[in-house]
């Protein structure tokens, strides 16, 4: 029930469902185009810009060269200590978080949505049991194991996609098991039943397509969980392993030199705040919309 | 007087009758469902922990030793730390020790755990409470602040300086707050612990940075959510429109009515954050250099010491169970729907 | 008889033509005059008006669109009696109310006048209206659930209305404690020591209604807007919640508005009828005459659509065709126009609510056939000084709020 009552409360909503003025729906666009542009560019640019643009390599650079301040001939950013070129080294640190962060979040999706709208729609004793496990993997502080899971089995890209996705599966399963219960009880859902539809059928056909809106909004918002987590891992030395670069270890980097040049903790910190901000803009948005407010 | 209201302080009866009314209570029930249900998640906290450290390849007593240990010192070292033994043999020894307080003995220092633990727990501690506090502490008014003119100036850049806060990693916001107030300004030292009998204020000095690193994502957190649901429940809910048709002043509406109902969203987010909080401080601690449980587990993880790996990783998620659960009793307390049950 | 009519409309009539910015929305025209229906003489004594409501208009408007949800609402409320505000949700009954106490969102603009006694309640300034809530004005909501704080002990939310007007009442916290006990009782909640401090979710429906009532009582209120107060309620206790209201309106002196949906209810309990479509008043009288004699098509195809014991069983209900108006974009003329069944091309322009006959105002071009004929007439005037209670006679739907 909003403001007033029930009545002018349909009057507020006829308002907004009738269609914004200019203004409104241009602020709209942006809200949401403004973080989704800026996502497709940071991929863009990640993936892309070490082929495309006329930069050296992340790894063996002279260390000669080293030291260099922005804007000095080559090195548009300057180079680190090893002499090599910041801007190289913040994109293919980029595309190693991005890559990262996508492929937790589609294991997440994958696995965790049908964890979820399985024990969901099946219910029981399954659903008890998995809700149990899946409390289980909640109760931990994901850092704390994902440690001793990077720990366990060596620091690698590979390794670290394992260590995050331990914790984004059973956050994902919890939402697509949640959004699956309000499901089960529209009418749409027991008419399905009732045509006797097989529980694959109504899975692919019915709970998909109304649990994915959440679960890629949540995704966006996980991405950039994600991307902190593995920066964290990559800071600590667990994560990715020097010499290829990553935003963590090139935090990390940085941190020995911070009296001397901060310049080198700023950029990839930089990039790290953009980032994040971006996908959790993103998914807030999303999450707004696909929920109708 | 019915049972319903067995809390309710009353004059007459017996303190024996009163206690009948109080195991009678819902609370009560709520509150020993709520520890039966922890117990299973902290058994398979530490079975999950077992499991996934044995799934490390190689040989924990080989990689200790090095390559030149002979394989009799090898195989001394696997009988001394049951090594040789199951894994579920392993964990039984485990478990029936921790259950007697013995946590067992570092590979690598060889010192028992407890006493490695010594007075760690309470650097952490400390550190966690002081962020709880700095981070709820401004949080409350600045979304009350906030909520009283959405969309008002106040509210606006208090929304904008939270999402990016937000999105700032914690040990980003620790290397920052180290580069202003250690590096530039000099006005706080940039790392290390001043113990609490070396006095107070040095103690809380050394604390400052790593609490706002901590604290302010928190903090940035807290306020989105709670002028979101304060602002929700001053334009949906009907007591709202109660209060303010009663003649109740506009402060007056928004804390003992908004507030007060968002209070308890507010504790149920905060028992979600609790396991986040006590992982980050592994960081924050590495970073200030504070002898914290953090440190400790990153030093086991560097050293491949799996008895303290394991065991703190289990104290950390125990700590988190418990909080929950610390949690999920006082909002049952606080809130009267609970406490009495319904009719 | 017919004598008395004019002069009592003489008495009343000229000031409230006049007073009030009309400012209408494209393509509506503003009637001339916002007249208010008058006592009949037959009922003998004439009391006076405490709140007095004219071309009360209220806009909302969002991202450039405006939503026209009370377009030039008149009328006038007494001491001790009850009027019922009737219609279709979206009609503007709650919004209108909500506008006299300052309760709407800042999207809304209200323009006209209500008086409550010598003081104008529209552009009142935030805080003096905040010193007239929970004091002379006081409203009841729909949903007693939903509209207690359930965090709260009943006790203390009755004490904070007592207490938001210290200033006035003067009470302490040990009096504003005895007082709500005290409106407790009034409001005959059983056990009220005891409920004082409980909690919301412990009381039933009806109790946190009684509960709702009482912190209305607060302030002593001169009138007290019922806003749907018992459609949350089933019948019975919704009974008993009109039977206390009726009682304390004439216990305490109070004018009673009753926004309702039901005519039923409204035909049982209040003196006075008005009906409402598309934001505006459509027709106008004390409740017998109305009922008895119903002009408006819109009000006719109300009462139509309500099953009736006369009615065959399994016989189709007759239902309202279309749907209710867009109030952002209301049609030219008579709103009602699309859906009613005499609409005719002068229903193009908008028909002015007018005295068509003495106490009976309504907005029709084409209005049903006038069923007061002078024999009828003498008839019904006998019966109502013989019984004197509303809604005694002819009316089919006064069993409807009783059962």
């Amino acid at each position: 029930m909003a403001v007033i009552d029930a009545s002018s409360a349909q009057l507020e909503s006829a308002v907004v469902a009738a269609g914004a003025k200019p203004r409104g729906r241009w602020r709209a666009w942006m809200r949401t185009w403004i973080p989704a542009g800026t996502v497709i560019f940071i991929l863009a640019i990640c993936f892309l810009g070490p082929t495309v643009l006329p930069i050296p390599g992340a790894t063996g650079g002279d260390v000669l060269e080293s030291g260099q301040g922005p804007f000095s001939p080559g090195h548009l950013l300057g180079t680190d200590s090893n002499g090599n070129d910041v801007l190289s080294r913040l994109l293919s640190g980029g595309q190693a978080s991005l890559l990262i962060g996508i492929s937790v979040n589609v294991i997440g999706i994958v696995i965790g949505g049908t964890i979820g709208a399985v024990s969901a729609y099946v219910g029981g004793l399954f659903d008890t049991i998995v809700m149990r496990l899946l409390d289980v993997l909640i109760a931990f502080p994901s850092l704390v194991l994902t440690l001793a899971v990077a720990q366990s089995l060596g620091p690698s890209k590979r390794n670290t996609i394992f260590a995050l996705a331990f914790f984004s599966v059973p956050a994902v399963a919890r939402i697509a098991r949640s959004s699956t219960l309000r499901l089960r009880e529209m009418p749409f859902m027991q008419a399905a039943q009732l045509c006797g539809s097989p529980t694959w059928r109504i899975l692919l056909r019915h709970v998909a397509p109304n649990v994915a809106p959440q679960l890629i909004s949540f995704a966006a918002l996980g991405m950039g969980i994600v991307i902190v987590t593995e920066g964290a891992l990559s800071f600590l030395g667990l994560g990715i392993p020097a010499p290829a670069p990553s935003w963590g270890n090139m935090i990390f980097d940085g941190q020995q030199s911070m009296s001397a040049t901060p310049l080198e903790v700023v950029w990839p910190s930089i990039a790290l705040l953009v980032t994040v901000l971006a996908f959790n803009q993103l998914g807030e948005n999303l999450r707004a919309r696909w929920s109708g407010r | 007087m019915s049972a319903v209201s067995g809390l309710l302080p009353t004059r007459s009866g017996s303190g024996f009758g009163r206690l009948g009314r109080v195991a009678g209570s819902p609370l009560l029930r709520l509150i020993v469902k709520r520890v039966v249900m922890a117990i299973p998640i902290l058994f398979g906290v530490s079975v999950l922990t077992f499991w996934v450290l044995s799934l490390i390849p190689g040989d924990p007593a080989r990689a200790m030793l090095g390559m030149n240990a002979t394989d009799q010192q090898v195989e001394a070292l696997r009988q001394q730390y049951g090594l040789d033994k199951s894994g579920p043999a392993r964990y039984w020894d485990w478990l029936t020790g921790a259950l007697h307080g013995d946590l067992g003995i570092s590979m690598v220092s060889s010192q028992s755990m407890s006493s490695m633990l010594g007075d760690r727990w309470a650097v952490t501690a400390e550190l966690v409470v002081l962020s709880f506090i700095v981070s709820l502490g401004v949080a409350v008014p600045v979304a009350l602040l906030a909520a009283r003119w959405p969309g008002g100036l106040f509210d606006r850049v208090s929304m904008v300086c939270s999402m990016t806060g937000l999105a700032v990693a914690n040990y980003v916001l620790a290397l920052l707050l180290v580069l202003v107030f250690a590096v530039e300004l000099g006005w706080l030292p940039a790392i290390g612990y001043v113990h609490i009998s070396d006095g107070i204020g040095g103690n809380l000095k050394s604390m400052i940075l790593p609490t706002l690193a901590m604290a302010i994502p928190l903090f940035c957190f807290y306020t989105r959510f709670l002028r979101g649901d304060i602002v929700d429940q001053m334009q949906g809910e009907d007591y709202v429109d109660t209060a303010r048709a009663k003649g109740v002043g506009p402060w007056r509406v928004l804390w003992s009515h908004a507030f007060r109902n968002s209070s308890f969203g507010l504790i149920t987010i905060v028992g979600l954050n609790i396991g986040t909080l006590v992982g980050g401080t592994v960081i924050i601690e590495q970073i200030f250099a504070l002898p914290g449980l953090g440190q400790l587990l990153l030093q086991g993880v560097n050293t491949r010491d799996t008895v303290v790996v394991q065991d703190l990783v289990i104290i950390f998620a125990a700590i988190a169970v418990l909080a929950n659960l610390l949690v999920d009793v006082l909002y049952a307390v606080l809130d009267p729907r609970i406490r009495y049950g319904s009719h | 008889m017919n004598a008395s009519h004019e002069t009592l409309s003489d008495l009343t009539g000229a000031p409230v033509a006049t007073r009030g910015p009309a400012v209408a929305p494209e393509g509506l025209t503003v009637p001339g005059s916002r007249p208010s229906p008058r006592r009949k003489a037959g009922r003998g004594e004439t009391r006076e008006a405490v709140l007095e409501v004219t071309d009360l208009r209220v806009a909302f408007s969002r991202e450039g669109r405006t939503v026209h949800a009370v377009n030039g609402l008149s009328y006038e409320v007494r001491a001790g009696e009850m009027l019922a505000i009737i219609g279709e949700s979206g009609s503007g009954k709650s919004v209108s109310t909500r506008a006299l106490m300052g309760l709407l969102p800042p999207s809304a603009r209200v323009t006209g006048s209500a008086r409550l006694g010598d003081t104008e309640l529209v552009g009142m300034s935030e805080k003096a209206m905040r010193r007239l809530r929970g004091c002379d004005l006081a409203m009841v909501f729909q949903d007693p659930a939903r509209s207690l704080n359930p965090t709260m002990r009943i006790g203390a939310q009755i004490v904070e209305a007592i207490r938001a007007h210290s200033e006035r009442n003067g009470l302490d916290k040990k009096g504003a404690q005895a007082r709500a006990i005290e409106l407790l009782k009034l409001v005959r909640l059983p056990a009220p020591e005891r409920r004082f401090h409980e909690y919301p979710h412990q009381l039933s429906g009806g109790m946190r209604q009684r509960v709702m009532i009482a912190i209305a009582l607060a302030g002593d209120p001169k009138v007290l807007i019922a806003d749907e107060a018992t459609t949350a309620l089933d019948v019975t206790t919704q009974a008993q919640i009109m039977e206390l209201l009726v009682d304390l309106q004439e216990r305490l002196g109070m004018a009673v508005i009753m926004i309702s949906h039901d005519l039923g209810l409204a035909a049982s309990y209040a003196q006075e009828v008005l009906v409402m479509y598309a934001g505006k008043a459509v027709e106008y009288a004390e409740t017998e005459d109305l009922f008895s004699n119903v002009r408006m098509p819109y009000t006719r195809a109300l009462l139509g659509a309500i099953p009736q014991l006369t009615t065959q069983a399994h016989s189709l209900l007759p239902v309202i065709g279309g749907q209710p108006p867009d109030l952002s974009a209301l049609p030219q003329g008579c709103a009602f126009r699309p859906r009613c069944v005499n609409a005719q091309d002068d229903c193009a322009v908008a028909p002015t609510l007018d005295e068509h006959e003495p106490g009976h105002w309504f907005a029709c071009w084409h209005p049903a056939e006038s069923r007061r004929t002078p024999a009828a007439e003498a008839a019904r005037n006998g019966s109502t000084a013989a019984t004197g209670t509303p809604a005694a006679t002819g009316n089919p739907l006064s069993k409807g709020g009783e059962a």
